[in-house]
């Protein structure tokens, strides 16, 4: 009696998550379809001669036989038969944002072995101090942080396109690597190092160096992973910072994100709809790349985190 | 003997003291291009905005800053110059607009993170596709969005249904709602993903035995929700729902990359506001002191903003309180209807 009661739970539960299953899996389905499909009548459109762009804008994919590549060859060479600009914006933001990756997962480790594992004066205070910087509203650094730009180039005479590119970039990666947040979430996890290791390693001779670099920096791998990701996102996405740096200086010194918002954004994207969804999907290879092949740590990274960036 | 005992232990006092003072010299060291940058780059921009909105700035020509005492305040609440009307003026569709964002957004992400935590299979597949869209950048999703909602004979919905809808048109509480309606979709598309994440995760973490105690009791799925998930979700959801309406203070992206010839240079947004007069380059560089003030402002208003969030969430100290009173209390009455199906 008892046996059969109890199996007769256990298939109602069963039974349940196999609906819940069901249920899930649909809605789920549809959802992922309704956020892709822009991305995929992204790519289809990128591909449709002129032809099909203007008789069949409600078709995804090119006619059969239609397809072409005319959209992407044209933005490397232009029409006198010289480099354009599209693989000047790709290559600024390459750079730029490699450097920035990089400078900041150095930084912050760096910090946080300093703030964790060395004795010195004034570690609560400089932590108190970053945590309240957290809060703190830095729109309100928006315009005299321009000012002082602006002043900065004044002062340094500074006119001709390499030297303003110089300190454009400059005013562009530096500032971007001492991000707080970042710190903070290398201090979390170096707390988490438990401190008989470095000990031990200390007693049988070890340099800070040394344990900074053999014990520390491999344990450290998936939360620099992590920080790699967002830095490369957040700094290959940035349009605010460099649209006010950039401004007035021409379209060669732009990153691709500046340059697409202001070239192909808004109102002026309707008249090029093959050359702008190509570019587009071009300068969204490099994040797909690293989304494609680290998804599931970025995504359990950012849910371990819990803070929005 | 003793003199000797004495003085080991003094050398050993002088090498500890010499290593201490070793390591306090290269901590500062290392940290110093750390706060060295951060200074320069952040903390002093923040402070000279208290200070450039008291003067008459022209950072092309330094040599000409004057004492302007509140004068740029006064300007920025007076209503007849039109720079600091449309100031004003920014916050009304941004407000209305955050006003409606905010739930629908948390509302979709909650849901699509209630099923993802079902685990289907493939499972994974469908998170990385939700997520996808918050890494492509608003200047992409603007092309995208433009070629989505473009007048009949480009756009994609126009030419879908035959209709010739001007979606980007008009001016703001005018006839520009359909456009409000588009960077409402543009905002949820690209901004759900990163909330629905985080709430997956907490979702995750809640201990199933919860649910458990709650089905116990009779509660079906609206109540396990009800009592169960929200209560411990709060916290995570009064931070991202305040981070979204701060955020939404400051939208900029969105209107700046949806637009038609004809609103191109209408400012919905004190962040747009800011944006536009500060890459005025020579037009507005008089203006430093001024443009400033509206920063200050929008910061202000965010920072209290922020400040109202913290004081909810310490006067009630939501979730894990009620979490764990649940808890206690499921548990006492799962045992005493243990006890009472003893007695049967």
């Amino acid at each position: 009696m008892q046996d059969a009661k109890i199996k007769k739970r256990l298939t109602k539960s069963q039974l349940t998550t196999r609906r819940e299953k069901i249920v899930s899996f649909i809605v789920l389905a549809i959802a992922a379809l309704i956020f892709v499909f822009p991305l995929i009548y992204m790519v289809g459109t990128s591909f449709k001669s002129d032809l099909d762009l203007q008789m069949h804008p409600e078709n995804i994919f090119p006619t059969p036989g239609q397809w072409t590549i005319k959209h992407y060859t044209g933005f490397f060479i232009n029409g006198d038969g010289q480099l354009d600009n599209m693989p000047k914006w790709m290559f600024n933001s390459l750079w730029s944002t490699a450097l920035t990756c990089g400078l900041t997962v150095l930084i912050d480790l760096v910090v946080a072995y300093v703030v964790v594992f060395l004795r010195w004066k004034g570690k609560q205070v400089f932590m108190k101090s970053l945590f309240a910087w957290m809060a703190a509203p830095t729109v309100i650094a928006t315009a005299p942080g321009l000012a002082l730009f602006q002043t900065v180039k004044t002062a340094l005479g500074v006119n001709n396109f390499a030297s303003t590119y110089a300190l454009v970039y400059f005013w562009l990666t530096i500032p971007g690597i001492v991000g707080v947040f970042n710190v903070i979430l290398m201090y979390n996890f170096f707390k988490t190092i438990p401190i008989d290791i470095i000990e031990s390693a200390k007693s049988d001779g070890a340099s800070h160096f040394k344990i900074f670099l053999k014990i520390v920096c491999p344990l450290a791998k998936s939360t620099m992973l992590v920080i790699v990701l967002f830095t490369f996102a957040a700094s290959w996405n940035n349009l605010q910072g460099p649209q006010l740096l950039m401004a007035g200086e021409g379209q060669a010194i732009q990153t691709i994100t500046v340059a697409l918002a202001e070239s192909y954004g808004g109102s002026s994207a309707w008249g090029a709809q093959g050359v702008s969804m190509a570019t587009a999907l071009f300068s969204l290879i490099p994040v797909l790349i690293i989304f494609i092949f680290t998804q599931n740590r970025m995504i359990e990274g950012l849910a371990s985190t819990g803070v929005k960036r | 003997m003793k003199a000797f005992e004495e003085s080991v232990r003094d050398e050993n006092m002088l090498a500890r003291r010499r290593q201490r003072v070793k390591e306090q010299i290269s901590a500062w060291a290392l940290l110093s291009p750390f706060i060295i940058i951060l200074v320069l780059f952040s903390v002093v921009p923040f402070v000279m905005g208290f200070v450039y909105v008291f003067l008459r700035y022209d950072p092309y020509d330094v040599g000409a800053t004057q004492f302007y005492g509140l004068k740029n305040f006064e300007m920025l609440f007076n209503g007849d110059i039109s720079m600091s009307q449309s100031f004003w003026e920014s916050f009304g569709p941004v407000t209305v607009y955050a006003l409606c964002t905010f739930p629908i957004g948390t509302i979709i992400s909650f849901v699509l993170a209630y099923f993802i935590n079902m685990r289907p299979p493939g499972y994974k597949f469908f998170r990385a596709c939700i997520y996808l869209p918050s890494l492509v950048s608003i200047s992409i999703a603007g092309i995208i969005f433009c070629n989505f909602f473009g007048p009949k004979g480009s756009g994609l919905i126009n030419s879908l249904f035959g209709t010739d809808i001007d979606w980007l048109g008009g001016k703001p509480f005018q006839d520009d709602f359909l456009r409000w309606v588009i960077i409402l979709l543009l905002c949820i598309w690209g901004g759900v993903g990163g909330n629905f994440v985080i709430y997956a995760g907490v979702l995750n973490d809640i201990p199933k035995s919860l649910y458990e105690a709650c089905e116990m009791d009779g509660g079906g799925r609206w109540r396990q929700i009800l009592h169960v998930t929200l209560p411990c979700m709060k916290s995570t959801l009064s931070l991202t729902m305040f981070g979204t309406v701060v955020g939404m203070l400051s939208l900029y992206g969105q209107p700046y990359v949806l637009n038609t010839i004809e609103n191109k240079d209408i400012l919905v947004s004190p962040m747009m506001w800011i944006q536009k007069y500060l890459m005025g380059g020579l037009t507005y560089a008089k203006l430093t002191g001024f443009i400033c003030a509206a920063a200050l402002v929008l910061g202000i208003i965010s920072a209290a903003l922020g400040f109202i969030q913290r004081k909810v969430m310490a006067d009630r100290r939501p979730g894990a309180k009620y979490c764990a009173e649940y808890a206690r209390y499921a548990e006492l009455k799962a045992q005493s209807a243990d006890y009472k199906g003893g007695a049967d």
